[in-house]
């Protein structure tokens, strides 16, 4: 936007706005006096103590504002009980072990699961076995032969998908959603530390990434259980992992429904001028609504999307009471929205349909 | 009216959840203020193709091209109608205004730029730390919304 009133705008050595990365999230950040004084946190999931010591901050090496300008004025990582993963930074890919500080290195939650390695999915994507199996060549043969490209491009989320209809006789016979777009996160996940997982599979999506994150934290704490170690799940951690999830669910349905499904009916009824993107006052109240919820999330988590507060055993967070009536107010205006504009009629008389 | 084109490479669509997120000013406050040619995700037509013709012939200027994600070559990876994402950088790169990249990967390649069987993802002038210029010899301006 300041480019657009031609204000100036001054850059720094990686061509970043001066104004914004000239901070490191150590700047602000309401655990300073703890890391003055040394004052380790020894385990995740309190107010007080310095995450650098032992926990893998990154505040003090990595340029951001996040503790300057909150995520939508809301919390930040290290606010909510996070450590910074250094996310903003160049080498922020090619670290391990985000969870830990560098003399920490090589202690038990690394060495745990030498065994567990590969992927499960490894050899069905490996070329030989891949190019093998019989649907594989199916698809090969399709596309080959008589295939006709329906549409090129289409658009809405992740990058833009094909749709291609194999035609015979003037009907169409098959079809497929084609996704030209890999990035390889099966791969990139291979031999790292296993709490690097955390990090790394939220990643994956930044529209579905919390769902990414529980998965994780669910998959990892099976495969804890499984190796003999006990992990237990407080109540309170299983209620905010619940409520963040809910929340991210309710961003996507107002999302996809408004944003997403909507447009392409326009097309047809050009009457409905309230749902048109940008323009229409329907789309903006869902921005607004669907933007208002994933708020619950920062307050617990620090931000919204890729956030990975949530580690085998519990979460990362410790909630004031002030954090959860901020939560709930906005939970509930979000379901005035929901009572209004959406099902038209009283909550509970529609769950009693 | 100044034009802004949002292209997406290797992306998880973060920058653009991040961008209806914002508040003061909201996205519907700057697209009004800013004529939105195509992005992916807001678009009701699926016309890409059509208005990188105009710009390229110049019947539209285009004052900010934005590109979210990483930027690969091959086209078995990121695949945009026929282009790669590579080409149709290099194609706009001279047209427009202000570059901008958004988010970790356009920037320094980020998670996709690890992935070791495809080699020349990066970002737009950055692989990681080395400064390569892979695609725009003066970037005007690089920004991290995550």
């Amino acid at each position: 936007m300041a480019l657009y009133y031609d204000r100036k705008i001054m850059l720094d050595e990686f061509n970043r706005p001066k104004e914004l990365f000239m901070y490191l999230p150590h700047d602000g950040c309401t655990r300073n006096e703890y890391f003055e004084w040394k004052a380790e946190a020894e385990e995740f999931g309190h107010k007080e103590g310095c995450l650098f010591y032992n926990l893998g901050c990154r505040g003090p090496l990595t340029h951001a504002p996040c503790n300057k300008i909150l995520w939508n004025r809301i919390s930040s990582k290290t606010r909510a009980g996070m450590p910074c993963i250094g996310c903003t930074e160049f080498n922020f890919p090619l670290r391990e072990n985000y969870f830990d500080t560098i003399e920490k290195y090589g202690n038990t939650r690394r060495s745990a699961f030498r065994g567990f390695k590969k992927d499960i999915h490894y050899d069905f994507w490996s070329s030989k076995n891949f190019k093998k199996r019989k649907s594989f060549q199916k698809i090969r043969r399709y596309s080959v032969a008589m295939a006709k490209v329906e549409k090129r491009i289409l658009n809405r989320v992740e990058g833009d998908i094909e749709l291609k209809l194999i035609w015979e006789k003037g009907k169409i016979k098959d079809a497929f959603i084609i996704a030209p777009n890999f990035r390889g996160f099966e791969f990139i996940l291979e031999n790292k530390p296993l709490l690097d997982a955390l990090v790394i599979t939220p990643r994956v999506c930044g529209i579905c990434g919390h769902a990414h994150l529980i998965a994780t934290t669910n998959a990892l704490e099976n495969l804890y259980r499984e190796n003999g170690y006990e992990i237990e799940v407080s109540q309170k951690a299983q209620l905010i992992r619940n409520i963040t999830l809910s929340c991210e669910i309710i961003q996507n349905h107002i999302r996809w429904f408004y944003l997403f499904v909507i447009p392409d009916f326009l097309k047809f009824n050009t009457d409905l001028k309230e749902f048109y993107p940008i323009k229409g006052e329907k789309w903006r109240k869902a921005v607004y609504y669907s933007s208002k919820i994933v708020k619950v999330i920062a307050i617990f988590g620090g931000q919204w999307p890729h956030t990975s507060y949530s580690i085998p055993g519990g979460v990362m967070c410790e909630p004031t009471q002030m954090e959860l009536m901020e939560a709930i107010s906005i939970i509930d205006s979000v379901l005035e929205y929901f009572e209004n504009d959406i099902i038209g009629m009283n909550i509970i008389d529609y769950l009693l349909i | 009216m100044k034009t802004l084109l949002w292209l997406q490479g290797l992306t998880c669509s973060g920058n653009t959840q991040s961008l209806l997120n914002a508040e003061n000013p909201y996205i519907y406050e700057i697209f009004s203020k800013i004529n939105l040619l195509y992005h992916p995700s807001l678009s009701i037509d699926n016309n890409l193709d059509e208005i990188i013709d105009k710009i390229l012939n110049q019947k539209i200027s285009l004052n900010f091209l934005i590109v979210e994600g990483a930027i690969t070559k091959n086209k078995n990876f990121c695949k945009i109608g026929d282009y790669s994402i590579a080409d149709l950088v290099n194609k706009l790169k001279d047209k427009a205004e202000y570059i901008i990249a958004v988010g970790n990967c356009a920037v320094h390649g980020n998670l996709p730029a690890n992935y070791r069987e495809n080699k020349d993802v990066c970002g737009l002038q950055f692989k990681f730390e080395e400064k390569k210029d892979y695609y725009l010899l003066i970037l005007k301006l690089s920004l991290d919304i995550l």
